[in-house]
């Protein structure tokens, strides 16, 4: 597909710009990941080969690296990406419950996305918003004392927004 | 800003200035993430609306990190020249409106909605 | 509208006698518009009887009888009345001093609370050595985790020869339930700005790093902001206060490896690697970033370093118990009634903590247990509830103080349920270099995960608690050699829900459902459909106005047909 080809270009250009724009490479590796899921969405091999002799280290090294944490992401995520709360005061007052209802409803398992790529389903480990527990949240929007009755309702609440125009 | 250049010149910026200036009554919103995931930014929002329509001077509303009632968010700490801070818990638009107009106004304390829990400092 | 000019705040949980006799006693005094009478449920102050709060002065009255109503009335209305009464939180708040007090983006406001004024002080008066010597008298330890001495720590890093040294600062609190140092980063930055400015100055550094989870967008906007605010008045950066002492921090994002709070870990994670342990010696004190001398704390431990400047060693080192000093910050969370953050000396009970500030178990549950120190730490039970909290104290009944968050479990939560849910995750961010942690943690999942769905065998026991103490021995960092805990304090505190599981395939606790069923009485049943229309995997079957049954081996145990039926027909076993 050449339009994603352009696209990606454009975009790692874009990054080029930003590792140019360092003052030093040495040990600048995560930081440069960070840049890319930013602007990328996610970290496919492409990007990994390219930043690896951008920064003059082995695409094992920067492999090494991706999956060593779990903030990057080999795979595109979806369009609205939720993230499941497991951290302890979640797993406590049922997140269990609702990760397995958002599977259900999303068909999907957690870790994947939906195959129209409008929704992504991630479990996280603590947001720090105990208080709330338990806690998804939605492109970084948070929603506290989220019960199995809820996700429906969320779940619409996105596909209604973008007017079913993903297909 | 002119750099502060010595400790005795860090003390005199200091005399000069006191948290929230004891003149003006403020109105601190807890706005840290768990405030803001439990909706401090629509009630800061409504504070301000309520203090632009209702006319009323010498009120502000400032951010403060989060004073640790998470089961009370989002929390607005009500402080008045001269007399101890009064809080009050999960407050949305139409109590925010309500505090503007009782408390702020009208001198009340918004029945109801107080965090009456001791918090040293 | 009449202004109201004070107010009588009455708790009411103990009835509405005192506030009636208020209320009229307004009235009577034709008082109606500047007094005003309101109800509270509670100050959370150790005060007997009735209490009775008057603002603006905020004083207390105790012990209020009806009678008193005119009296305290007449003071209210002339601005006076009451006296100050002790809280049942802390009456010291060190590490949370300002924090939901100032406006964290205001420098102004930090200052005006003598900010930066220990930084001034340590760099106009005291040499370096004297820093050190003063967080050493202060007994400060470690608030991350293990507890080492923090002042022994800046020893060791000053003492190291290099000409380059490193201020590093710990804030990847990756422990689920802990949100302490997030609180500080974002409702007070600059403290902990302050106090690595402070120990650069001790160790002979001139440059920090603060390695923060990515996962708080807010705290890293607020640092990024107090920074370039500290800078710009010559608080940070170079010749700071016309001293000649130069110090900057920058900041590096995290990217979601729990292991990484290791200090090892993240200072390679810093670097751009993999956040895998290093093998110590040589500690980072001596050779850490780069390196390079290092020396390594976390949010809460600098948090407090301003103030033993501001108050004096020996002030901090009155607060707390013997070995363990001053306060510590826990996130309180689980099934209590007051979930959040609270600060307490150190020393306080557990049952303080959970009935006095947490205000008990939510739902007039059973208590059942606290879980202390995350997936490194351990469960306690309700015999221990009187154990004075301090490092020393959680280390001997199993668990650790670690960075110090606070699960409340009930009657509901199966303890070997909880076990399994720490070892998944230990499971998930060991860093598999070493292999005690990351196949033997593999194994002790394995059979907690058979235990919980009823494949349990009787030598699970002995090989559950064997095998953990092998892992504790042989593991590289500390995420290994803690990482059994969680599984050997419910062996110890819990065995009868271990037998139960294992021997009589059930769960006490009700939690872990392949060990459950959902039946359906068929003398309460009326056969009103509602249940089969409602199970999401149409395993219950039977006509209209007849007995229904669930299809056990179809029934994902989701217990959704049990919420919906109306007459209590269906029941959990």
């Amino acid at each position: 597909m050449p339009v994603a080809d352009t696209d990606m270009a454009a975009k790692l250009a874009e990054l080029d710009a930003y590792i140019d724009s360092l003052p030093t490479k040495e040990g600048k590796l995560i930081t440069v990941l960070h840049k890319a899921q930013d602007i990328i969405g996610y970290l496919p091999f492409d990007a990994q080969h390219h930043i690896a002799r951008r920064l003059g280290v082995p695409s094992s090294k920067v492999y090494g690296v991706v999956t060593f944490y779990s903030f990057f992401n080999i795979k595109p995520k979806g369009k609205y990406k939720i993230a499941c709360c497991m951290g302890t005061a979640c797993f406590v007052r049922g997140a269990q419950a609702i990760v397995d209802e958002f599977k259900k409803r999303l068909s999907v398992e957690t870790g994947e996305a939906t195959k129209d790529m409008l929704f992504s389903l991630d479990t996280i480990r603590c947001v720090g918003a105990c208080g709330l527990a338990p806690v998804i949240s939605v492109n970084g929007k948070i929603y506290g004392r989220v019960a199995p009755d809820d996700v429906n309702k969320i779940i619409e609440e996105y596909m209604a927004k973008d007017g079913g125009s993903v297909g | 800003m002119a750099k502060l250049g010595s400790l005795d010149e860090l003390k005199k910026y200091a005399a000069a200035r006191s948290v929230g200036r004891a003149d003006k009554t403020v109105l601190a919103v807890g706005a840290a993430t768990c405030g803001i995931a439990a909706g401090a930014k629509d009630t800061i929002k409504a504070l301000e609306d309520a203090i632009k329509a209702n006319g009323v001077s010498g009120a502000e509303v400032v951010e403060t990190g989060c004073l640790g009632f998470c089961y009370a968010e989002p929390l607005v700490e009500v402080r008045a020249p001269g007399a101890v801070p009064v809080r009050y818990a999960g407050v949305d638009a139409a109590l925010a409106r309500r505090i503007i107009k009782e408390h702020i106004i009208g001198g009340a304390v918004v029945e109801g909605a107080i965090l009456s829990k001791e918090v040293p400092r | 509208m009449a202004k109201i000019t004070s107010n009588i705040l009455v708790d009411v949980s103990g009835g509405k006698d005192v506030y009636n006799a208020l209320a009229k006693a307004v009235s009577a005094a034709g008082l109606g518009k500047s007094v005003q009478v309101a109800a509270v449920d509670g100050f959370g102050v150790k005060a007997e009887g009735a209490v009775v709060k008057v603002l603006p002065s905020g004083g207390y009255y105790t012990g209020v009888a009806p009678e008193d109503a005119d009296r305290i009335v007449q003071a209210a209305a002339s601005g006076e009345g009451g006296s100050p009464v002790p809280a049942y939180t802390t009456n010291v708040r060190v590490a949370l001093k300002n924090v939901g007090y100032i406006d964290p983006a205001s420098i102004d406001d930090y200052i005006a609370t003598r900010g930066y004024e220990a930084l001034g002080g340590c760099l106009t008066n005291n040499t370096p050595q004297d820093v050190i010597a003063a967080v050493k008298a202060s007994g400060l330890r470690g608030r991350g985790g293990a507890g080492f001495p923090t002042g022994l720590k800046w020893e060791f890093a000053g003492k190291s020869a290099g000409d380059k040294k490193y201020v590093i600062c710990n804030a990847d609190e990756g422990d689920p339930g802990a949100f302490m140092d997030r609180s500080v980063l974002e409702g007070d930055p600059h403290a902990v700005l302050e106090a690595m400015a402070i120990c650069g100055y001790a160790i002979g550094a001139d440059e920090g790093v603060i390695y923060c989870r990515a996962e708080y967008p807010l705290a890293v906007a607020r640092l990024e902001n107090a920074i370039n605010q500290a800078e710009a008045l010559g608080l940070l950066g170079d010749n700071i206060l016309g001293t000649g002492f130069s110090f900057k921090i920058s900041i590096n994002l995290g990217a979601g490896a729990f292991v990484c709070g290791e200090e090892t870990a993240l200072i390679n994670s810093i670097e751009g690697q993999r956040g895998e342990p290093r093998l110590k010696p040589p500690f980072p004190a001596a050779a850490g970033l780069w390196m390079k001398p290092s020396n390594v704390n976390n949010v809460e431990t600098y948090a407090c370093v301003r103030h033993i400047f501001l108050n004096g060693p020996e002030w901090f080192a009155g607060i707390g118990t013997e070995k363990s000093k001053g306060t510590k910050v826990f996130a309180l969370a689980g099934k209590i009634n007051n979930v959040g953050l609270i600060e307490v000396p150190m020393g306080t009970t557990l049952r303080e903590i959970i009935y006095d500030i947490g205000g008990g178990i939510r739902g007039g549950k059973q208590f059942k247990a606290i879980q202390t120190g995350g997936p490194s730490g351990g469960c306690i039970p309700a015999s221990l509830l009187d154990l004075p909290i301090d490092y020393e104290s959680l280390a001997s009944v199993g668990s650790m103080m670690g960075s110090g968050g606070l699960i409340v479990m009930d009657e509901d939560d199966c303890m070997v349920n909880i076990a399994r849910y720490y070892l998944d995750f230990t499971v998930e961010e060991s860093c598999g270099k070493c292999t005690p942690c990351r196949i033997g943690n593999m194994r002790l999942l394995e059979m907690l995960e058979e235990i919980t769905s009823g494949k349990g065998k009787p030598e699970y026991i002995n090989e559950l608690r064997e095998l953990g103490e092998v892992i504790k021995d042989a593991s590289l960092c500390g995420l290994g050699q803690t990482a059994p805990n969680p599984v050997l304090s419910t062996m110890h505190y819990f065995m009868d829900e271990y037998e139960a599981h294992i021997r009589d395939h059930k769960c006490p606790a009700g939690a872990c459902s392949a060990l459950l069923k959902y039946v359906i009485d068929p003398e309460k049943c009326t056969g009103c459909t509602l249940c089969a229309r409602n199970c999401p995997v149409d395993c219950i079957a039977g006509e209209r106005r007849k007995t229904h049954v669930i299809d056990q081996e179809r029934c994902i145990k989701c217990g959704t047909c049990m919420a919906k039926c109306r007459f209590g027909a269906i029941s959990r076993v």
